[in-house]
């Protein structure tokens, strides 16, 4: 039996054994699970996150109206009925935090500073690093269903999976018939001696090294190696392609940490895969409102499948599982000639999950729509306090899994305060 | 008008100034050995023999034959010839004069498409406009997208191919079109023919290279009140290496950022602001030829004269270069050639592509040394990649020993991973016309570590597990493909000695000879027929036999775990 196989029964051992709720607030930081759900093109916050209705520098959207559900007050619009629903069913779990800066308003640069608190392109993102802290116990500690991923010297903790099915094709060997040389495939037995035998070579190769840098180098080769071999033993259980959807990427990411296959899922959700579908610089409503409606349909798919999926350390996934999700920025606050928004570096960012203080909302806008400064000890907002920066986020994050985020962003403080 | 003042000008007195960053090696790294119980096939340094020389008196080159597949690969993109590594063991001191065939080979120019593709990231599967309007229906996507995105870097590419100086790169009247961008632009493109050559847009554009070229704008389009700087920056990233939007923005909370007015005035007077928009506004007024206005029709592929000082108004600026005033593109290309920082950032860049670590602060005397063999070399890439390769640090075989980070091994990009197995075996993963290697929308591009510039903005440096299943079926086919095609060949790529339906009982010598004979071409060593690679390849084509039920399947068996090896990956 394999480790996730291992892994995956006990969750589902502590299932049946019908644990109760306190058992679940003992997760341990290190058996902490991630899906980020990120929303390229940069979403509009006060079409949910941000009910500026009392703000006249904010143009808000005709219909919609201020609720607070679950403690949250949000947007509500009747023609997004599963923005109220979802937070009608996780708003008790739901932390917002508005205000947040990204420094930028270039899509590329906005996404990394989001994702990885750099700009550089060469530092390891968020689920990166919380995927790479659990390598040990999992096959693709970081995959990527979709979206921007940055993984920085962590490359070998990382997986994407392509969006069409690439990663299924390339397991299955289905990739072959895809080219236009007919070419002979090897039988699945050949195939097993083939990677037994590179197995050894690989373990090999990383024997045969004279420097650091070449140790790690071949040292990540011979571990991928090994992980091949574990990947292609759960090619008859596990399914990795999807139709780009959130609610099949959720299924997915579902059974890849319920496998114990992954620590870290990360999800895209745009329009029609367009690589930056939220970047709504025309007739932003009409392009907003339908996103989020399909957004937050496809988180309750999300948190379905979390709450009915074993977890590996607790009854279910929703037990320890933290879903994050984002846009590299916001949008101005204020239409433009063609009823657009355009680039705008204050954003808001939705955490969900038992490890955060649900209920909630941290941060906010003020007049002039930037993000109020917040105490990192508290949460609460206070003129001495601190910008709420997507690298307070990200340190957030790995203080939640009980990683040190210094070495990755040094000089920050999480928010001690949201987490539970 | 800018004055055209001679380029090199000024150039002696060049102060480089490299990103910083101290190297993280350990100068007491360890040395480790094989376990002498196992016999790996191949062993990376079976028949290491005297490497060309020290290269310097503290550390330890690579051995020859993977200095020469090193160079060989990242000069040609392919792996050297049996006769190359018959020179370089009889000669090590051979290896300057085959650096100089290779890089007179005619791959030369696509390897530094291929590299720069990194840094323009020009190749994209998503342009944000109307390509029906331009009648080009009957391409097939892959074609037409392969175009578009290739424009600039094949104007790179006839500068190093022609060894012309960079500064053509953004001074030159031509461009490079084929017979699909000659249907989309205007262009003087010799009607009938196909395939890449010189052409000029006919539509008034000024002459300023790759500046003046449709493709790479569309690759990085901007909108109304981004008014060209995306453009400008990109122009700046790619040709001085100065990426204004890596500089932390310090968005002043005393401005307002929802008053135009406000926000105009800020640009102009607030520090936190003038810092960049002082000279990227003046940067970005150059490209307000390129504006369109109707996304549905061609406007966008062509430019615009009565544009041009559109930016004026928009930008509240007149068109200038870190000060020094200009009125068209052509002046901005020169002023850009004339700028110290534009051989140095190209240095900069072959450094860090060849390398594949970033510059440091380390590098300094390295780096001047490389773009001193530029500006000597009259701006030629040749003598640029030549100084690289040939130095210490590209040389050697510890990570120690140099001021500067030594790379020891680094790893293949899905393009040289590609194109050197095409080489050896004569196969090119392609479905549909989409080359599966450098496709992400259909193929693996990102699943082997290449950037596909929108998600994914660098190649990764180490092997990761889709990495490792993309090498796999890229040489389950190519095994494939070249087992059937040496099977009916009279001049075999790889099965010189015996054909692949031979099985290895009926003449084990032949059969040994085949192997070593693949060992060399693959992995340029020279195996002895008794050596510790051999029994364990025929006990794999023995195992394989027992599968497959013949030598065909056996060999191809053999030989995907051959071009699986990670010496393919790693060099």
């Amino acid at each position: 039996m394999h480790r996730r196989q291992f892994l995956a029964g006990a969750g589902a051992a502590l299932a049946a054994l019908g644990l109760p709720l306190a058992a679940r607030a003992a997760t341990s930081p290190t058996d902490r699970k991630f899906v980020f759900v990120f929303n390229p093109g940069g979403w509009d916050p006060t079409r949910v996150f941000a009910p500026e209705f009392s703000n006249p520098n904010v143009s808000m959207e005709a219909g919609a109206a201020r609720a607070t559900v679950s403690g949250i007050p949000i947007v509500d619009h009747p023609a997004r009925p599963s923005v109220r629903a979802f937070f009608e069913a996780f708003g008790s779990q739901s932390l917002v935090l508005n205000g947040v800066m990204v420094r930028s308003i270039a899509h590329e640069i906005c996404s990394m500073i989001m994702m990885t608190g750099s700009s550089s392109g060469l530092s390891p993102d968020w689920p990166a690093i919380l995927g790479y802290a659990d390598r040990s116990r999992t096959t693709l500690p970081s995959l990527v269903l979709g979206g921007p991923s940055y993984p920085g010297d962590l490359g070998v903790a990382v997986a994407r999976t392509g969006n069409n099915g690439q990663l299924e094709a390339l397991l299955s060997g289905s990739a072959l018939d895809m080219s236009d040389v007919a070419v002979r495939e090897i039988s699945r037995p050949a195939e097993n001696v083939i990677d037994r035998y590179l197995q050894r070579r690989a373990a090999a190769r990383a024997l045969g090294t004279k420097s650091e840098l070449e140790a790690a180098l071949t040292g990540d080769l011979s571990a991928a190696m090994d992980e091949v071999m574990d990947l292609k033993d759960l090619r008859y259980t596990m399914d990795f392609s999807t139709d780009g959807t959130l609610t099949q990427q959720a299924q997915v990411a579902a059974q890849a940490l319920s496998l114990g296959v992954s620590r870290t899922v990360t999800l895209a959700h745009g329009n029609g895969g367009a690589a930056f579908g939220w970047d709504t610089h025309a007739d932003n409503d009409n392009g907003q409102s339908p996103l989020f409606e399909d957004l937050f349909s496809g988180l309750l798919s999300l948190m379905a499948a979390l709450q009915g999926t074993p977890g590996t350390s607790a009854p279910t996934l929703a037990d320890e599982t933290t879903v994050v999700v984002l846009s590299e920025m916001g949008r101005t606050p204020l239409l433009n000639e063609v009823l657009g928004k355009d680039h705008w570096p204050y954003t808001s960012v939705l955490m969900v999950g038992p490890h955060v203080t649900g209920g909630r909302v941290v941060g906010g806008f003020d007049d002039a729509y930037y993000g109020k400064l917040v105490d990192p000890a508290s949460g609460d907002v206070t003129s001495s306090g601190e910008v709420l920066s997507a690298e307070m986020v990200g340190a957030t994050l790995l203080q939640m899994a009980d990683i040190d985020p210094e070495p990755y962003v040094s000089g920050v403080v999480p928010l001690a305060g949201v987490l539970s | 008008m800018v004055a055209r003042a001679p380029l090199l000008a000024g150039l002696a007195a060049i102060v480089w100034l490299a990103g910083c960053g101290a190297s993280d090696a350990d100068p007491a790294a360890s040395s480790t050995h094989p376990d002498p119980t196992v016999t790996p096939s191949p062993d990376p340094d079976p028949d290491p023999g005297p490497g060309p020389g020290p290269v310097s008196d503290d550390i330890e080159e690579l051995p020859a034959h993977r200095l020469l597949i090193r160079a060989s690969l990242d000069l040609r993109g392919v792996r050297p010839s049996v006769d190359d590594l018959d020179r370089i063991a009889a000669d090590p001191d051979a290896y300057e004069a085959l650096v100089d065939d290779y890089l007179a080979d005619p791959r030369f120019a696509d390897r530094v498409m291929d590299l720069f593709a990194e840094i323009y990231l020009t190749q994209t599967e998503q342009y944000f406009l109307n390509l029906a309007a331009y009648g080009v229906e009957d391409v097939p996507t892959p074609v037409l997208l392969d175009a578009i995105g290739s424009e600039a870097l094949q104007v790179l590419g006839e500068v190093a191919r022609e060894d012309l100086p960079i500064t053509d790169l953004v001074t030159a009247d031509w461009t490079m079109a084929n017979e699909v961008t000659a249907r989309l632009w205007p262009l003087d493109y010799p009607e009938g023919e196909t395939g890449w050559k010189r052409a000029h847009y006919t539509d008034g554009r000024p002459a300023a290279g790759v500046l003046s070229g449709t493709g790479i704008w569309w690759r990085y389009q901007s909108t109304d009140s981004n008014a060209n700087r995306k453009r400008a920056n990109q122009a700046s990233r790619i040709l001085l290496c100065n990426d204004y939007l890596v500089r932390p923005i310090d968005f002043d909370r005393n401005v307002n950022l929802l008053d135009d007015d406000a926000i105009a005035d800020a640009i102009k007077t607030n520090p936190g602001c003038v810092n960049c928009h002082v000279s990227l506004d003046p940067f970005a007024a150059y490209f307000f030829g390129f504006t369109s206005f109707n996304p549905d029709s061609t406007d966008a592929g062509r430019y615009h004269p009565s544009r041009e000082r559109m930016g004026e108004d928009i930008l509240g600026v007149t068109p200038g270069f870190y000060g020094d005033p200009g009125s068209s593109l052509a002046d901005l290309g020169w002023q850009i050639a004339r700028d110290n920082r534009f051989p140095q950032c190209m240095t900069e860049h072959v450094t860090e592509l060849m390398l594949r670590r970033d510059a440091e602060l380390l590098d300094f005397e390295r780096l001047t040394e490389h773009r001193n063999a530029l500006i000597e070399g009259d701006l030629a890439l040749r003598p640029l990649f030549r100084s690289v390769v040939t130095s210490p640090e590209y040389r050697a075989g510890t990570d120690a020993g140099l001021p500067g980070t030594q790379v020891p091994l680094k790893m293949v990009t899905p393009g040289l991973l590609a194109s050197q197995v095409a080489d050896l075996t004569g196969f090119s993963w392609t479905a549909g016309g989409w080359d599966l290697m450098q496709s992400d929308q259909v193929g693996f591009l990102t699943l082997a570590g290449g950037a596909d510039g929108s998600f994914v903005t660098k190649h990764s440096r180490s092997p990761n597990v889709t990495l490792l299943l993309v090498q796999e079926r890229l040489a389950e086919a190519s095994a494939a493909y070249v087992v059937a095609e040496d099977l009916v060949s009279e001049s075999p790529r790889l099965f010189d000695v015996l054909p692949p339906s031979t099985h290895v009982d009926d003449d084990p010598t032949a059969a040994v000879a085949q192997l070593q004979s693949l060992h060399r071409r693959i992995f340029g060593t020279t195996v002895a027929a008794d050596g510790p690679e051999v029994e364990p390849n025929l006990a794999l084509w023995h195992d394989l036999y027992d599968i497959e039920g013949d030598p065909e399947g056996a060999w191809g068996g053999v030989l995907t775990a051959l071009l699986r090896d990670p010496d393919l990956l790693l060099y």
